[in-house]
C-alpha cells in the first residue's frame, strides 16, 4: 500500500500548524508503508510565492514532490473577495474565485494527482480550506482521506465546503468537537471518520533549571507558546494577566515564546523570548506553573498536548470549544470565558500545588491514552484497513 | 492552599477539591459561581488598585515646601558696604547714565523690534488659525463627499445586483428561446413527414381506384 500526503507547504523550516502535523504523521507512517508527499513550492503562507525548487527531494527519508504555484496570492484581492463572500449574497462561482485566490494555486499538482492516481492507494489531504484539498479531492474522491484541521472559521460555512465534506472516502478528525461541527454543517454522517489528532515529539530529557539559567527567568511563571497574534487571543491574555497582577499583587510572571506580530506590553513581569529551539521550548514548558492557551480558534492545539505530555496543567479559553472539550475530557486543565473566571481559575491554580500536580497527572494520562505515536499510527492504519484497497 | 505568595494578598475562592479524583467540570462550576459573586470584590479591588498609584502619580502637584522667613532686603555688613558705595558713587551717576545712553537706546530699539516681531507672529498665528478652520471645513466637505461616494457605491452595487438578476433572466429566456426553436424544428420535421405520408397514401388510393376500375372493366367483359 502506497500513500501520498497532500499538503499546502512542506519543509523542515515550517514549524507549526497543519504542515508540521502532516510532516510528523508522514514520517511515522513511513515505518508502515511507502509514503510520498505532494506539495507546492511555497514557503510564505501569505502570498504562496514559489520558494523551493520544483521537482523531487528527500526530506527525512520521504520523497517530496513539489509543484509550482501558478500565481501568488494578492492579499488585497483576497481580502476583497473574502469580504464579498462573507458579507454579501453571492454565487458558487464567487466562492470558487475566492478559493482560487486563497491558493496555493497549483494546477500542476492537481494534474499530477489525476494522472498518477493509480500509483497510490490513498491520498491524505491536509487542511480543507485550500486549493489543493478542494480540487485534489474532486480529482480522486474514491481515494481521498481528508484531515480537515477545521476551526470555527466563518469560511467553513461556504457552500463549496459543505459539498466537499460529503466527497472523501474517510475523515481523520483532530477532535470530537471538530467532528460534530463538520457533521452538523454538512450532514456527512455517512462518510466514515475517526478522531485521531497527532502525537508529539517529547524529548527524553528536559530541565527547567537549564532554561531559567539560560534566559534569566526566576520565580514562578505562566507560559504561552505559539504565534503571538490577535487571532490567538494574545491581547486578551495580556490584559487579563496585567489586571490579575494589579488586583492580586501576585509574583507570577508571564513567559511568551514564539514569533510575534503584536506589540508586547512593556512590563517587567512579561518576558518575551522570541522563537526558541525545541529543546529550550520543552525546558521552558517543564518549569512553568501553567500553560495558558488564550486562542479562540484551534482544531487541536499541539502545544496543549505537549504540556500534558510533560504533566503541566493548562488554563484555556473556553470560547474555543476544542480546548474546553479537551480540558473536560482529560480533567487536565481549567478554562475561562471572561476576566472574572480567568482570575478565579488562575488564583486557584497558583494557590494549590496539589491541584496543579493532579491536573498535570490527568493530562499526562489522557495524552498517553490518546496521543502517543503508537496510538495515532494504529488509528491511521485502522482507517485504511477498514476502507480496504480500491486500486 | 499551598502557595500564597503566587497569588499575592488576595486569597483564592474556597473550592474543595478531591485531589485523588479531580473533576474539572465540578471545579469550573464552583469557579464560575465564585466569579459571578466576585464583582463587588473586584470593583473594590479596582478602586484600591487605582487609588494607590494615583497618590504617587507624577502628574499630581508636589507638596508645597515648608514656609521660610524669606526677606528680600539683606541685612548686616554687606548691606552697610553697599550703602557706602552707593553714596560714594552718587556724583558719578550722571556720567554713568551718559555712558549707558547708547546701550539704553539700543535696548529700546531691540524691544521695539521684538514687539514688531511679536505683532507679526500674532498675525501669522491668526492666519494659521484661519487656514486650520478652512482646512477643517475642507476635510468635512471631503468627508461628506466620501459619504456621498459611499451612497453612490451602494446604489451602484444595488444596480449591479439588479443587472446580475437581469442577466440570469436573459439567460433563462435565451434557454427558453433555444428550446422553443428546437421544439418548432422537431414539429416542422414531423409535419413534413406526415405530409409525405399523406402524399403516399393519396397515391395508394389513386392506384387502388385505377385497379378497381380495371377490375370492373374486366368483370363487365
Amino acid at each position: 500500500m502506497t500513500i501520498a500526503f497532500v499538503v499546502q507547504r512542506y519543509g523542515l523550516e515550517i514549524n507549526g500548524g497543519a504542515e508540521l502535523h502532516c510532516r510528523w504523521v508522514a514520517e511515522h507512517m513511513r515505518t508502515h508503508m511507502p509514503v510520498e508527499v505532494l506539495t507546492s513550492c511555497a514557503y510564505d503562507y501569505i502570498t504562496w510565492r514559489n520558494h523551493y525548487p520544483e521537482g523531487e527531494e528527500l526530506i527525512n527519508g520521504i520523497r517530496v514532490r513539489r509543484f509550482p504555484v501558478s500565481r501568488p496570492r494578492s492579499p488585497e484581492k483576497f481580502g476583497r473577495l473574502q469580504n464579498r463572500i462573507l458579507e454579501h449574497e453571492h454565487r458558487e462561482q464567487d466562492e470558487l474565485a475566492w478559493l482560487e485566490e486563497e491558493g496555493p494555486t497549483s494546477p500542476k499538482l492537481i494534474h499530477f494527482i489525476r494522472k498518477n492516481q493509480a500509483a497510490y492507494d490513498y491520498f491524505i489531504f491536509f487542511s480543507y480550506r485550500y486549493y489543493h484539498s478542494y480540487w485534489g479531492i474532486h480529482a480522486v474522491p474514491a481515494k481521498s482521506i481528508l484531515v480537515p484541521t477545521a476551526e470555527h472559521d466563518p469560511v467553513i460555512h461556504l457552500k463549496i465546503f459543505r459539498d466537499l465534506f460529503r466527497m472523501p472516502r474517510a475523515f481523520v478528525y483532530n477532535s470530537e468537537e471538530e467532528r460534530v461541527m463538520i457533521q452538523s454543517l454538512s450532514r456527512n454522517e455517512h462518510v466514515p471518520g475517526l478522531v485521531v489528532g497527532v502525537g508529539t515529539e517529547v524529548p527524553s530529557s528536559y530541565a527547567a533549571d537549564r532554561f531559567r539559567q539560560k534566559h534569566g527567568v526566576d520565580g514562578p511563571y505562566l507560559i504561552y507558546i505559539g504565534r503571538i497574534d490577535q487571532n490567538k487571543g494574545c491581547p486578551h491574555l495580556f490584559e487579563h494577566f496585567l489586571r490579575f497582577k494589579r488586583e492580586t499583587g501576585s509574583a507570577v510572571k508571564l513567559v511568551l515564546i514564539g514569533s510575534t506580530v503584536l506589540k508586547i506590553p512593556a512590563h517587567p513581569d512579561v518576558r518575551y523570548l522570541g522563537f526558541l529551539s525545541e529543546e529550550d521550548k520543552f525546558d521552558a514548558l517543564s518549569g512553568a506553573e501553567v500553560l495558558v492557551m488564550p486562542s479562540f480558534y484551534e482544531s487541536l492545539s499541539m502545544v496543549t498536548l505537549e504540556a500534558w505530555a510533560l504533566g503541566r496543567p493548562v488554563l484555556a479559553n473556553a470560547k474555543c470549544e476544542v480546548l474546553k472539550g479537551q480540558c473536560l475530557r482529560s480533567n487536565g486543565g481549567l478554562y475561562y470565558e471572561n476576566y472574572a473566571e480567568f482570575k478565579e481559575a488562575l488564583r486557584l491554580l497558583l494557590s494549590s500545588d496539589r491541584l496543579r500536580a493532579a491536573l498535570g497527572d490527568n493530562g499526562r494520562a489522557y495524552y498517553n491514552a490518546n496521543y502517543t505515536w503508537d496510538i495515532v499510527e494504529h488509528k491511521y492504519l485502522k482507517i485504511m484497513n477498514d476502507l480496504g484497497a480500491v486500486r | 492552599m499551598d502557595s500564597p505568595k503566587l497569588i499575592g494578598a488576595t486569597q483564592a475562592a474556597s473550592v474543595e477539591i478531591d485531589y485523588d479524583r479531580v473533576n474539572v467540570a465540578e471545579i469550573m462550576t464552583r469557579i464560575q459561581k465564585a466569579a459571578a459573586e466576585a464583582p463587588a470584590e473586584i470593583s473594590a479591588a479596582n478602586e484600591r488598585g487605582e487609588a494607590a498609584p494615583a497618590s504617587a502619580s507624577p502628574r499630581t502637584a508636589p507638596p508645597a515646601p515648608p514656609p521660610t522667613d524669606w526677606n528680600p532686603e539683606p541685612q548686616g555688613a554687606k548691606q552697610t558696604i553697599k550703602k557706602i558705595l552707593r553714596k560714594l558713587m552718587r556724583p558719578f551717576f550722571p556720567v554713568i547714565r551718559l555712558l549707558a545712553l547708547p546701550i539704553h537706546e539700543e535696548l529700546r530699539a531691540t524691544i521695539k523690534s521684538l514687539h514688531e516681531t511679536n505683532v507679526r507672529l500674532d498675525n501669522l498665528y491668526r492666519l494659521l488659525q484661519m487656514q486650520a478652520v478652512e482646512f477643517d471645513r475642507k476635510i468635512d466637505l471631503a468627508g461628506e463627499r466620501m459619504d456621498q461616494g459611499d451612497l453612490r457605491l451602494d446604489h451602484l452595487e444595488g444596480r449591479l445586483k439588479d443587472l446580475d438578476k437581469s442577466m440570469e433572466y436573459i439567460r433563462l429566456l435565451h434557454n427558453l428561446d433555444h428550446n422553443l426553436v428546437l421544439e418548432l424544428t422537431k414539429l416542422k420535421v414531423e409535419a413534413d413527414t406526415l405530409k409525405s405520408k399523406v402524399r403516399i397514401l393519396e397515391k395508394d388510393v389513386e392506384l387502388t381506384q385505377k385497379r378497381e376500375r380495371a377490375l370492373e372493366e374486366q368483370a363487365l367483359k
